[in-house]
């Protein structure tokens, strides 16, 4: 337990370094020198010294932009958790707790977007909506088969890819950038946040793909069969290893449009799913 | 002009409407026609298949004690403008419209009586170019109002916060103050206004005023645009030449043509980045603008300046090419068209620039005639226009080159003419440096008399760039500028409607437009009816 809140919190407070390690690497596929690698801390830290301006919509707006950011911490320390005995030993409890933060966090970034008097917020949090509904059941589903450690090697494989991709869309990286979408909607979800609560925003940006690296590197080390102590170290390590992975892919990729997004989502995630079933019902 | 034949018919026809021919100059035939068969007159010419490059309203009182209004067409197929005059009693200032047969028209008659105020009958008027605060009956253009003047504001009651603030709510996808109404439901846009010219700068009437002569003017031409500026001052001193019968010496017209490709080429290169950057491959965008850089590096070797080069003068350029800097100029073009050809190849390999150009912002081949757009998105809705070829200049009639032309009208096919076009101007400045002439550069003696009238055209990256003139004592009577973008942005309402919301912000830079990053978006729910305002104090 206490190795696992001490990954936890070592996670949290490097997420910002692994993000601004992602910021020199996209520099150097551009061909720039970009910025120092911690510079995402150096922007969150500049963020918190800055006044609050509550955004028009209320001062709640405060109180669910900091529960999405526990609600984050919550999952990472989940993870972590897990990653201490490996994933196919995870408890129910634990498997549905972690996938009830991740809805509860979607559910709370679309709230913070929708209740503010802006459409380009209001048409970025439908959009997250949309992507939520295309990649959140998939995600769910093929954790708790890869937490539940039933299944084939051929299943399991097909459900890590199934929980690759879906994991990869909730860290809202290119193509799936959709809710902020800078040139089309000047930031979307984001537009309203400034100050200490845009700091609070970047934190949980930067916790998303935390999450979503983690994910990823969780079910890849369960292949291996690690468990205790070097399963945790491993997953540790691995994180970056495919946060790295997830900034080349978003590099060399463009942004594509909600209804292009679902679609290429439901069909993918559709046929990667049914071959999964497949391979369960045949008992491969 | 391409014959006597093709004189003949355009005479021919417009004789049949009640006009007359008033002037035959090179290229240009001015025609004089009542206001009551100028309708008629524009008609014949478009059965002609003439497109209008602009009109213009010139304050001829002190001339002839009369308004006249200058409809400007060009028959791409002879190689040859007719110009009709229309002339207008200062007691009772209006016309008819052309509007309803040439739809093109709609803006410059809109800014004709704003800045002169002349009424045009036969069609729907409303203010374009004068802010909301101008007062009634003040136009700059007369000759009474003096350049400097400042009348004062008038607050109305129907100015809000949504409209008529030229400053304000900005859009990272657009690059310069102008406002977009945009009707959606869901994500789909289904219709859109817009209102621009929220910087209008009077550049015209300045340089009709006393501080300018025309040896100034080419200077301030050319910072009517911080892309394409040496376009507008080749455009000008072209006007004023061909106004004035000046002839240009051969070494001084293979420069000006030399530096408008280079000119083409960084502003190619900087769209396709910004297309880049609106798709989300911001890789494209890092790379196409580095890219750039050595074509501004060459713009450099060539002129001594990386942009506003400032070498047009009337009569020729002020700096020769340094000859020492040929064979860096040829390396540079040669590395340059291999690092595009490998970035073009990249970023058509990245599946959401094809799957979100093709089929979105749709121009059909009918609806670009209709409004005569010119430059890339004519060529790309399958219009063969392009005025180096239909109008040769400078040293073009010396070039081979091809004009790209492309069918599908969407926003891939006005992408793919840009990328064609770069390869073209690559080949054309090889070809001009090979064949360039010995000689002087610049007509260091000339007389420019006044009265003479001109129209000149040059093709800018972004299309047709068209200067009219009239000239004055030491300075223009009349210079009238219609940027490429002026022609292409009432395309847009048709380019818009279907598109997918996240595809506006590229529709609208697909016509490469002259204004940038400042924008404003009001979004129409169709269904409930409910209009929401971005507000300035939302900051967007």
């Amino acid at each position: 337990m206490l190795y696992s809140v001490a990954a936890a919190v070592l996670s949290l407070a490097l997420a910002p370094v692994y993000d601004g390690l992602e910021r020199k690497i996209r520099a150097a596929i551009h061909t720039r020198i970009g910025p120092p690698i911690l510079q995402t801390w150096y922007d969150i830290l500049k963020l918190f010294t800055k006044e609050i301006v509550v955004p028009v919509g209320g001062a709640w707006y405060t109180l669910v932009t900091a529960l999405e950011l526990l609600a984050l911490i919550a999952s990472s320390a989940i993870l972590y958790h897990i990653s201490s005995y490996g994933l196919g030993h995870a408890t129910l409890l634990e498997s549905v707790a972690f996938i009830v933060l991740t809805s509860v966090v979607a559910t709370l970034a679309i709230v913070r977007a929708v209740s503010q008097n802006n459409v380009f917020s209001v048409v970025g949090g439908f959009r997250e909506f949309s992507l939520m509904l295309s990649a959140e059941p998939f995600l769910a589903v093929s954790f708790l088969l890869l937490a539940s450690g039933a299944g084939s090697l051929a299943s399991k494989s097909i459900a890590t890819a199934v929980l690759a991709v879906s994991s990869y869309v909730i860290s809202g990286r290119v193509p799936y950038d959709i809710a902020e979408a800078e040139p089309e909607l000047a930031s979307g979800v984001n537009i309203e946040l400034a100050g200490p609560l845009l700091g609070l925003a970047t934190i949980s940006s930067v916790l998303k793909k935390l999450v979503s690296a983690t994910l990823t590197a969780l079910a890849l080390i369960s292949f291996v069969g690690l468990s205790g102590l070097s399963s945790l170290t491993a997953v540790v390590i691995a994180t970056p290893v495919v946060w790295l992975v997830h900034t080349v892919v978003s590099t060399i990729l463009g942004r594509s449009r909600v209804d292009l997004a679902i679609r290429f989502l439901y069909v993918l995630l559709f046929f990667l799913s049914s071959a999964l079933v497949l391979s369960f019902g045949l008992g491969l | 002009m391409k014959s006597d034949s093709s004189l003949s018919t355009i005479v021919k026809a417009l004789e049949e409407v009640g006009a007359f021919v008033e002037e035959v100059r090179d290229s240009e035939v001015y025609f004089r026609v009542t206001r009551e068969n100028v309708r008629a007159a524009a008609r014949a010419l478009y059965s002609l298949g003439a497109y209008l490059k602009t009109c213009a309203g010139v304050d001829e009182r002190e001339l002839s004690g009369l308004f006249a209004v200058y409809y400007i067409f060009g028959l791409d197929d002879h190689g040859v403008d007719a110009v009709l005059r229309v002339l207008v009693p200062q007691d009772d200032p209006w016309t008819v419209s052309v509007v309803p047969d040439v739809p093109a028209a709609d803006w410059c008659e809109l800014e004709v009586r704003d800045l002169l105020g002349i009424d045009f009958r036969g069609r729907l008027t409303k203010r374009l170019v004068l802010p909301e605060d101008w007062p009634e009956g003040v136009y700059p253009l007369r000759k009474e109002f003096k350049y400097d003047e400042k009348p004062p504001r008038v607050l109305r009651e129907e100015l809000s916060e949504e409209v008529g603030i030229p400053v304000g709510p900005y859009h990272p996808a657009l690059h310069e103050p102008e406002y977009f109404e945009l009707y959606v439901e869901g994500e789909r846009v289904v219709d859109v206004a817009y209102r621009g010219f929220h910087v209008h700068r009077g550049i015209e009437k300045l340089a009709e005023s006393q501080r300018f002569t025309y040896k100034q003017v080419p200077f301030l031409a050319e910072r009517i645009c911080g892309i394409c500026g040496f376009v507008h001052s080749s455009c000008y001193v072209m006007a004023v030449e061909k106004a004035a019968g000046i002839v240009v010496p051969e070494r001084a017209e293979f420069i000006r043509s030399i530096v408008l490709e280079v000119e083409r080429l960084h502003s190619h290169l900087l769209w396709l980045g910004v297309a880049a950057h609106l798709l989300g491959y911001d890789a494209g965008f890092m790379h196409a603008w580095r890219i750039r850089e050595q074509v501004m590096v060459l713009a450099e070797y060539l002129t001594g300046s990386r942009k506003t080069y400032g070498i047009n003068l009337i009569g020729g350029v002020r700096k020769d090419i340094n000859t020492e800097k040929i064979d860096k100029v040829l390396k540079t073009i040669t590395d340059l068209r291999k690092e595009f050809t490998e970035l073009v190849k990249a970023m058509l390999a990245v599946p959401q620039i094809k799957s979100r150009a093709s089929g979105t912002g749709v121009l059909t081949k009918a609806e670009a005639r209709a409004l005569s757009v010119v430059g890339p998105v004519a060529r790309a809705s399958g219009l063969y226009r392009d005025v180096r070829k239909d109008y040769p200049y400078l040293a073009y009639k010396r070039v081979s080159f091809k004009v790209p032309l492309y069918t599908e009208g969407d926003n891939l096919a006005r992408l793919l003419v840009r990328v064609d076009e770069v390869f073209e101007s690559i080949e054309i400045i090889k070809q001009l440096i090979d064949m360039l002439p010995g000689g002087s550069v610049v007509v260091e003696e000339y007389d420019i008399p006044s009265g003479r009238r001109a129209v000149a055209a040059i093709e800018a990256p972004r299309g047709e760039d068209v200067h009219f003139i009239i000239t004055g004592v030491g300075r223009p009577y009349r210079w009238r500028v219609r940027a490429p973008t002026y022609q292409n942005i009432p395309a847009l309402r048709a380019m818009l409607r279907g598109t997918p919301l996240a595809d506006a912000p590229l529709t609208i830079a697909s016509i490469d437009p002259c204004f940038s990053c400042t924008d404003r978006v009001t979004v129409l729910d169709v269904r409930s009816g409910r209009k929401s305002f971005i507000r300035l104090k939302q900051g967007v």
